[in-house]
């Protein structure tokens, strides 16, 4: 325990893979840090990214909105149109028999992409209006995105929705709308925000308040 | 490229990164993280057990989510059961080589690989004398990205399910594989997440 008091601690960091301390040292633009021993990340440079992920955040909400409520695709069989919208799988889902798959569903559809998307704009948004009672929860609101991340699947589901489009092309005619375009601009904003905003910028952030 | 000249390990310097926010802080028994409150562990507590159980949940999982029917198509009063290989085959026969390859490649390579990665790296710590330590880590790391993927055939499941009941062409329905498969993926992501890297470098 006596090593612990020499040691700076504020300017070490712990590799996540193996354990080794490093000492840190300052990043230019867009650089990382890699572990010496396991090659794993270390850290990166702040990408100061609250400002345009809490813009692209509320766009993100816009289109998945779109994405829900705007046609999706629309089918043809024989001259037989119907257009079909994203937002009505959970309702056929909810009908079936098997309650676990239309849980499953609504689940990973909505309620998580949703839910962290909601998480997220309330977060940031504290974080950069910097009002006091808001910035008393970021810590709650940051510790449920970190434990919801791994189960938000929205760039699996589109990979989904193209293996649908593809089988169902076999059999009829299939139009794309603009439901569609905008849940594909969404999984893309998603992939963007999440490769540029790091967890630890949003901790340093709360840790200034 | 950061410098070590301790050559320390955040455990033998009595010091923990929170495994919720990645804060260094001194480690004391019973302690809470500085930053976030969360319980401070320096490995994750029962990682080997829990991994084992939620691997070995998985592989039973496995076994029905290939062997009945994922799907019930009823085409004109036909009616069709498809498992995850026989969707596949009948991909592959109607040549959507790409579609049959992602199917293929997301339901059943990627389960299988995962099994094998991480019941391998299970017993490499259980053994101590661990091989090439850096290419384990690796390997963990791409099975950890890479599981999520099996999700795909759920997924087509779902929408092929929920659209053509509006179609009209013909009724579909999730046969009883498609929540073994769901369990499956889920419980293969839940042994990667108890499953601590570090653990692996201890014995070095
Ligand atoms: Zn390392
Ligand atoms: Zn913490």
């Amino acid at each position: 325990m006596e090593l612990v008091q020499h040691l700076p601690i504020d300017n070490l960091v712990a590799c996540h893979s193996c354990d080794l301390l490093h000492e840190k040292t300052a990043l230019g633009k867009g650089e990382k840090a890699w572990c010496s021993r396991c090659g794993s990340l270390l850290y990166r440079t702040n990408n100061n990214a609250i400002e345009i992920s809490l813009a692209l955040t509320i766009a993100s909400l816009l289109l998945f909105l779109f994405a829900q409520l705007l046609p999706f695709l629309s089918i043809d069989v024989d001259g037989n149109k119907t257009t079909i919208y994203l937002i009505s799988t959970i309702d056929t889902l909810s009908q079936l028999d098997n309650v676990l798959l239309g849980i499953a569903g609504a689940l990973f559809l909505v309620i998580i992409p949703l839910g962290v998307l909601l998480l997220d704009l309330l977060l940031l948004s504290s974080l950069y209006s910097n009002k006091r009672p808001l910035t008393l929860f970021a810590r709650q609101l940051l510790l449920l995105i970190g434990r919801l991340a791994p189960w938000n699947m929205l760039e699996i589901f589109l990979l989904g929705v193209l293996v649908t489009i593809v089988k169902l092309a076999s059999i009829a005619e299939i139009a794309l709308h603009q439901g569609f375009w905008a849940f594909v601009a969404l999984v893309m904003i998603n992939l963007f925000v999440s490769t540029t905003l790091e967890p630890e910028e949003l901790w340093q952030a709360i840790d200034k308040h | 490229m950061a410098g070590n000249r301790q050559a320390l390990t955040a455990m033998q310097a009595g010091l923990a990164s929170c495994h919720v926010c990645g804060k260094l802080q001194s480690c004391k028994a019973d302690h809470h993280c500085v930053r976030c409150g969360s319980r401070l562990y320096q490995r994750k507590p029962f990682s080997v057990q829990r991994s084992w159980a939620f691997l070995i949940t998985a592989l039973i999982l496995y076994v029905p989510a290939n062997l009945y029917p994922i799907m019930n198509t009823t085409s004109l009063g036909v009616k069709d059961e498809k498992t995850i290989i026989g969707g596949v085959i009948l991909l592959w026969s109607m040549k959507s080589y790409p579609v049959a390859v992602i199917i293929f490649t997301a339901s059943i390579v990627i389960p299988l690989l995962k099994f094998l990665v991480i019941s391998l790296l299970l017993f490499s710590i259980w053994k101590g004398h661990s091989g090439k330590l850096n290419q384990q880590t690796r390997l963990f790391r791409i099975i950890e990205y890479i599981g999520p993927w099996s999700m795909i055939d759920v997924f087509v499941v779902i929408l092929l399910v929920a659209l053509i009941q509006f179609g009209g062409i013909a009724t579909v329905l999730p046969g009883s594989a498609a929540m073994a498969f769901a369990g499956m993926v889920i419980t293969t992501m839940l042994s990667a997440i108890s499953f601590d890297t570090r653990l692996l470098w201890d014995s070095e």
